[in-house]
């Protein structure tokens, strides 16, 4: 391992020296984050995510859009079904060039970069913004069902009983449920009332994605609760809830992270799945299963129309794999039984 | 550590190149032999070139792998397979292989009229009355005889039956006056009964009794005579048409009562009226005198029909239409359900469909694989056959050929607000909703009549295939004028007509609403997306959200009045301008439009008038106002009439084109190779 | 052990309850114009007709009451029949399959089963394949190699991969057809001289000793099978790899290999059969998840089973197919959770069922 060499401001503990960093994170995140940084797999997930992170806070000068136009509302040029292949002019509406565009080109003439899709959708505005909407719906999706599921875990396994046992008949009950199918009733019963848009399959991901949280938060609080340093502090008298938010908590979360990152990238690809089967984002936003399902029926002749498939397809399999790997490498880095292996 | 990177990013670069490899294809190159010989001539050598003799013009055989069955595969799922409750296409197209009408279509021709299962008629001087001398010697599929009997049967049971969604009201009308849809109405004009057995059965026993003679009066057989006769309320132009479709299918009338059906008795109709498609009794049983009898259906997957052994037109000889065929060459017709167009296009592509529906958005996919193009004739109504680029492609594709559908779109006057309704925002005309009769004004109607850009839609949408329709017929129908009123693309007029809307109000203020259509119509879409752009090209306050909905969300909408815009699709059941005039003008669009009273009356005068009249040259006339007092009022944008295209495989022989059948649904003049 | 198998069952009903209350919750966003939707094909062109509508199913009545009614049916004012009712077996009629929903099931569920079966196979061997290969080659190239193979797999939209597949070996090369049998062999199945006897045709076409019938039905079951299985490796290789690693390092195996035990005996004869104990569990699973994971692969393929009729019955909002759809799933997971509980209990002794 590392950190042989200490540093003037590095203090001693128990016999192995500790960076001020170390310190000041702890010692398991530390540990967690310097796995994922000298990890390869990781690496890569790491620097993916840092693109995709950049292409969403950069879109609005890698694809601008007219001012007052709804930018996640992909440009289109015209309306015929046959896609036009990347570099071919504008001819209809045309949003703004970027300033970049002539400087780094020199040409004058803005093009769709990445071609268009079945309907003249632009492919490239698609991709670009839809990094944002992939960001929001997979933070989102995952950020609630975490919280939910977390909380649901941790009151179920914390009181124990009763409430266990309850909360824990409701999760069986929506994990009964086949996710695909749910997410497609619930967001095809709320579109109705929330309107067309990202919102119905997001609410319906979101309803259907914490049973894993509950369930995974729950087994480790078990098992924790029964560790050494867990039954010293009840013996000493440390209050319950202190016990769970100081000690319980903090150790039992992490594999909850890893659940989080993995899923992150599988809810983008629901997403997609349901703009597939038409429920899902309004025809024309920025979102990538939506610029995949425009290229359905062209499918079938990719020789010819490859880049309608090869672009959103291509960003969507790195996003979900970027999660992946990062979430494959924490796990490794964070399951216990694997320290020393490496 | 850097070489375990190294490694995993080789490892994706592979699976990169798997990917995109799999997606490569390589494109067989063309060779073209041009050859220099020296050739000896009297007086000397010259040098000739020779470009490699095509080989002597071996015409491509196209052989199917099973001449004996035909692939037919579709999207849409029968329905019902009852021939008086039956009224979309799907079920058509079994339908009219399984039964047959009284009098069938002269081939392609969708306005003359040949005998099938009556062997003659006389139409009385009035028009009033139809007299049928019924084909002898016809067995239904069960080996029943078909009497006079049956043919009469058939048409009270189908009335009586009722129902608004079924094709009944084509006969209600010309048998009890226009105006009435459902035999209903014969005991409670105001309709209160429609679709409903329970109110029915609670209706007074003599009125019921009256209108079910009203219905036996009008329909009479006589079997020792073996006629049946007909006797109309009012001359109806359009009747032997009418006949002529799948609702006339003549029905046994004894296995029809065995399975449930109305048993005769006047007494007890109400019983048996008022169905739902799933209960009908003769939803899934069939037994005509066609060319194929159904062998099964599996709803979702498949209809199978097998040839009649006992054709009546094979035992005597009698061609379907003059220089028709007389009976199936077909053993076996699979009627195949595959919703999703890629696996369709690679059935298509492996020969194992010898016709499928394509998309029109898809029709560039499928164009390279044509090797025979026949372009419809208008002048001699038919189809100019010639081979294409690739003479050698394994599809042949008829084109141009004149459609009988269209999509317009239409205008609700009254709109449907109660318990809120998002699809008109706000409600008020504060830039962020429309009132609920924001269409009442007609400066409203005119603009968005002005901001929808045809030729984008016919280039786009339809190809260039289609022409933009004039009034509410279509092209070529009687009364139709190429050249009479209608709106174009002018954003202009666009803006100054919005500008005096609502006393200048919608222009201060701009105005949001949303227009829906149901999800996979990319036709209703593409429509929706035009009208959008073109509006917020005047100004970015005109704002028009689109939202696909399911079917039963979009039908349930239109139907309670709730979209301020509907786009919806008509198909025509009989050629006949009486046929787009009374949906489009006084009812089924003119009533989820809330069309107001005054118009609306206007409008019924020009109708019943328009169909009561016998002399073409008076009828044309009265059409010819009513497209003017349509082009006045705008209550719809009427859009575009886009010309047909159908493929098939070149081992299929036989198919024609009448408009009133669609694209295939005879499949008893096939033939396959 | 069996007192817990009876308490584990009666657990399922109590489960299918909280479902089917799931599930009529969802239905509370819906207006009763809407809900008359999923009861009658037509919405009626007569208001009063649709107002008999509401009234006759209840729809405009508290939840509680329409729950009710969908349990134990209505009673039909004017004929005094009893319609409906799912305690009674009548689970309505499915408006997108044209025809009572139980038919659809009846019809349909052996394809998808033999399917999820057929795909069972290669998830788990072809997993746990991977995940050994990865665990003993821990942190080589081999290893970086398999799980990224596996993730893209995971990360590949289904449908893309499955018209993608479709297009070359079906399209292009011809092999592998869509559907589920061609039309010669789904005439032989449904003449008097096959027997059916589960429906299954693969199987039935085993026992009918119609071996043209067997290849041709594997043939239209490759691909969905295929598509399946690369989209499920990711899951099978990620347990096996994990549990393998922590087998790998445990004493005994330290031992096997100090007596010097070659490396391929010490991994095929100790570690495997221990390292894969949690796969039993997965295997539990994964079948269920296969049986709702069909959805889409359904779709593309156009294989008639109910994952394909209940994708197009949830998006036209048939809610009466969906429903059945989503309880057959749960009563199904209930057993199989069992029936995995029971089977590891029975492989490793230190599991005691109580």
């Amino acid at each position: 391992m590392t950190g042989k060499e200490t540093t003037p401001q590095s203090e001693i503990i128990g016999g192995r020296t500790i960076s001020k960093l170390e310190a000041w994170l702890g010692t398991d995140t530390y540990r967690m984050l310097k796995g994922l940084v000298t990890n390869p797999i990781s690496v890569i997930g790491l620097l993916l995510l840092a693109m995709f992170v950049f292409i969403a806070a950069a879109a609005p000068i890698l694809a601008p859009v007219a001012p007052g136009a709804d930018p996640y509302h992909i440009p289109r040029d015209g309306y015929g079904s046959v896609p036009k292949p990347p570099g071919a002019d504008w001819t209809h509406r045309q949003p703004p060039m970027p300033f970049w565009w002539k400087a780094v080109t020199g040409h004058d003439q803005w093009i769709h970069l990445m071609g268009t899709a079945s309907g003249q959708w632009d492919i490239y505005y698609g991709v670009i913004w839809g990094t944002r909407t992939a960001l929001f719906v997979g933070l989102s999706i995952t950020l609630v069902g975490a919280v939910v599921g977390i909380a649901i875990g941790a009151i179920s396994a914390y009181y124990g009983g009763w409430v266990d046992m309850v909360l824990m008949r409701i999760t069986d009950v929506f994990m009964a449920f086949p996710f695909m199918l749910a997410a497609m009733t619930l967001s095809a019963v709320l579109t109705p009332v929330l309107g067309k848009g990202i919102f119905p399959p997001i609410v319906a991901l979101m309803a259907f994605g914490w049973m894993g949280f509950a369930r995974l938060l729950r087994s480790d609080i078990l098992s924790i609760r029964e560790r050494e340093y867990v039954l010293a502090a009840k013996v000493i008298g440390v209050r319950d809830s202190r016990i769970m938010f100081k000690h319980i908590l903090p150790n039992a979360i992490f594999p909850s992270l890893v659940l989080g990152s993995m899923r992150i990238g599988s809810y983008v690809i629901t997403f997609a799945s349901l703009s597939f089967l038409g429920i899902g984002a309004e025809v024309g936003f920025a979102d990538w299963g939506q610029l995949l399902s425009f290229a359905r029926a062209w499918m079938t002749q990719l020789t010819e129309y490859w880049y309608i498939v090869i672009y959103p397809g291509t960003i969507l399999v790195l996003f979900v794999l970027s999660w992946n790997l990062v979430g494959d490498a924490l796990r490794d880095v964070l399951d216990p039984r694997m320290q020393g292996s490496r | 550590m850097s070489k375990k990177t190294l490694w995993s990013l080789i490892g994706l670069l592979t699976l990169a190149s798997m990917v995109l490899g799999a997606c490569a294809t390589p494109t067989p190159e063309k060779v073209v032999e041009t050859v220099v010989v020296t050739k000896e001539v009297p007086g000397g050598t010259v040098e000739v070139v020779v470009t490699a003799t095509p080989e002597p013009e071996k015409p491509v055989e196209f052989k199917s792998a099973d001449p004996k069955t035909l692939y037919s595969v579709t999207t849409g799922d029968t329905d019902t397979l009852d021939p008086a409750w039956n009224y979309e296409s799907a079920g058509d197209a079994v339908i009219q292989n399984i039964y047959e009408q009284l009098v069938t279509y002269n081939g392609t021709d969708a306005t003359s009229f040949v005998p099938a299962l009556a062997e003659k008629w006389e139409i009385s001087d009035d028009g009033m009355t139809y007299v049928f001398h019924i084909r002898k010697g016809v067995k239904f599929h069960n080996g029943d005889e078909m009497t006079p009997e049956d043919v009469a049967y058939t048409f009270q049971r189908g009335l009586l039956q009722g129902g608004t969604w079924s094709p009944q009201w084509l006969f209600t009308e010309p048998f009890f006056g226009t105006g009435i849809y459902d035999v209903a109405e014969l005991v409670d004009p105001e309709g209160n009964l429609d679709d409903s057995r329970e109110d029915l059965q609670k209706a007074d026993p003599d009125k019921l009794m009256a209108a079910c003679e009203q219905v036996t009066n009008a329909i009479v057989a006589d079997n020792d005579a073996g006629t049946v006769t007909f006797h109309l309320s009012q001359p109806w132009g359009p009747f032997l048409a009418t006949l002529a479709q799948s609702w006339g299918s003549i029905i046994d009338k004894k296995w029809s009562i065995e399975h449930g059906t109305w048993d005769g008795d006047c007494a007890t109709w109400q019983n048996f009226y008022g169905v739902s498609s799933e209960n009908a009794p003769l939803r899934d049983v069939t037994n005509g005198t066609g060319p194929y009898m159904l062998d099964h259906w599996t709803p979702g997957e498949e209809t199978v029909l097998v040839a009649n052994p006992n054709y009546w037109r094979v035992e005597q000889n009698v061609p379907v239409f003059e220089g028709g065929p007389t009976g199936p060459q077909i053993d076996r017709v699979v009627i195949k359900l595959v919703k999703e167009w890629g696996t369709r296009f690679a059935m298509l592509k492996a020969g194992d469909a010898d016709f499928t529906y394509v998309p029109r958005e898809d029709v560039s996919q499928v164009d390279p694989m044509v090797g025979e193009l026949c372009d419809w004739n208008a002048d001699k109504m038919d189809f100019d056959c010639g081979a294409t680029d690739s003479p050698d492609a394994p599809l042949r594709l008829f084109k141009g050929m004149p459609s009988v559908v269209r999509t317009d779109a239409f205008f609700v006057f009254n709109i449907n607000t109660e318990g809120g309704n998002p699809y008109i925002g706000s409600g008020q005309l504060d830039g962020n909703g429309i009132p609920a009769d924001f269409f009442n004004d007609i400066h409203v109607r005119k603009a968005f009549n002005y901001c929808f850009d045809w030729d984008s839609f016919i280039k786009d949408a339809l190809n260039g295939e289609g022409v933009q329709n004039v009034g509410f017929l279509i092209p070529g129908m009687l009364g139709y004028d190429p050249n009479g009123p209608h709106y174009s693309y002018d954003p202009d007029k666009c803006a100054s007509e919005l500008e005096q809307a609502w006393d200048g109000k919608v222009a201060e203020n701009g105005f949001r609403m949303q227009i829906g259509y149901n999800t996979g119509n990319t036709t209703r879409q593409t429509v929706a997306q035009i009208l959008q752009a073109d509006l917020s090209d005047i100004d970015s306050k005109y704002q028009i959200e689109i939202i696909g909905l399911p079917w039963p969300s979009f039908l349930a909408a239109i139907r309670a009045k709730r979209m301020p815009i509907f786009i919806s699709g008509w198909q025509e059941d009989i050629h006949d301008p009486h046929n787009w005039a009374q949906p489009f003008l006084v009812g089924t669009y003119a009533s989820r439009q809330a069309m107001p009273k005054e118009m609306l009356d206007e409008f019924k005068a020009g109708v019943s008038a328009g169909v009561a009249a016998s002399d073409p040259a008076e009828r044309a006339k009265i059409y010819k106002e009513l497209t003017q007092k349509d082009y006045d009022y705008a209550p719809a944008i009427r859009l575009a009439v886009a010309t047909g295209r159908h493929y098939e495989q070149r081992w299929i022989t036989g198919w024609y084109y009448n408009p009133i059948y669609g694209a295939d649904s005879r499949y008893f003049t096939l033939g396959k190779k | 052990m069996v007192n817990y198998i009876i308490r584990r069952l009666l657990m399922v009903p109590l489960l299918l309850f909280g479902v089917t209350v799931l599930i009529f919750l969802m239905l509370q966003f819906l207006s009763p114009v809407e809900r008359s939707a999923l009861y009658v094909r037509d919405i009626p062109k007569n208001e009063r007709v649709l107002e008999g509508v509401i009234r006759k199913y209840g729809l405009d009545k508290p939840m509680y009451v329409q729950y009710w009614n969908w349990l134990v049916g209505i009673k039909d004012q004017s004929t005094g029949k009893i319609e409906g009712g799912i305690l009674r077996g009548d689970f309505g009629y499915s408006r997108t399959a044209s025809q009572p929903v139980v038919d659809m099931i009846k019809h349909r569920f052996p394809a998808t089963i033999e399917l999820a079966l057929l795909a069972v196979v290669p998830v788990l061997f072809g997993g746990v394949f991977l995940g050994v290969l990865g665990a003993v080659n821990h942190n080589k190239f081999i290893d970086h190699f398999v799980r990224i193979f596996a993730i893209v797999g995971w990360s590949f939209p289904d449908f893309v991969f499955g018209l993608l597949l479709l297009m070359i070996f079906y399209a292009t090369l011809g092999w592998f057809p869509p559907g589920r049998v061609s039309d010669w062999a789904n005439q032989v199945i449904q003449s008097g001289q096959f027997h059916s006897y589960t429906h299954m045709i693969t199987l039935d076409a085993l026992l009918n000793l119609r071996f043209d019938i067997f290849w041709d039905a594997l043939r239209h079951l490759i691909l969905p099978v295929i598509t399946l299985a690369y989209l499920w490796w990711a899951l099978t290789l990620r347990v096996t790899r994990s549990s393998m690693l922590e087998t790998l390092r445990q004493d005994y195996i330290t031992t096997a290999r100090s007596k010097g035990l070659a490396e391929k005996v010490v991994i095929m004869r100790h570690a495997l059969p221990n390292g894969l104990m949690p796969v039993v569990t997965l295997a539990g699973g994964t079948i269920v998840g296969l049986l709702s994971g069909v959805v889409i692969v359904e779709t593309v393929y156009n294989y008639p089973g109910v994952g394909s009729a209940a994708a197009n019955a949830a998006v036209s909002l048939d809610v009466i197919t969906v429903l059945a759809f989503v309880l057959l799933n749960g009563f199904i997971l209930v057993m199989m959770n069992l029936l995995v509980d029971i089977l590891y209990a029975y492989i490793d002794p230190r599991v005691r069922l109580d």
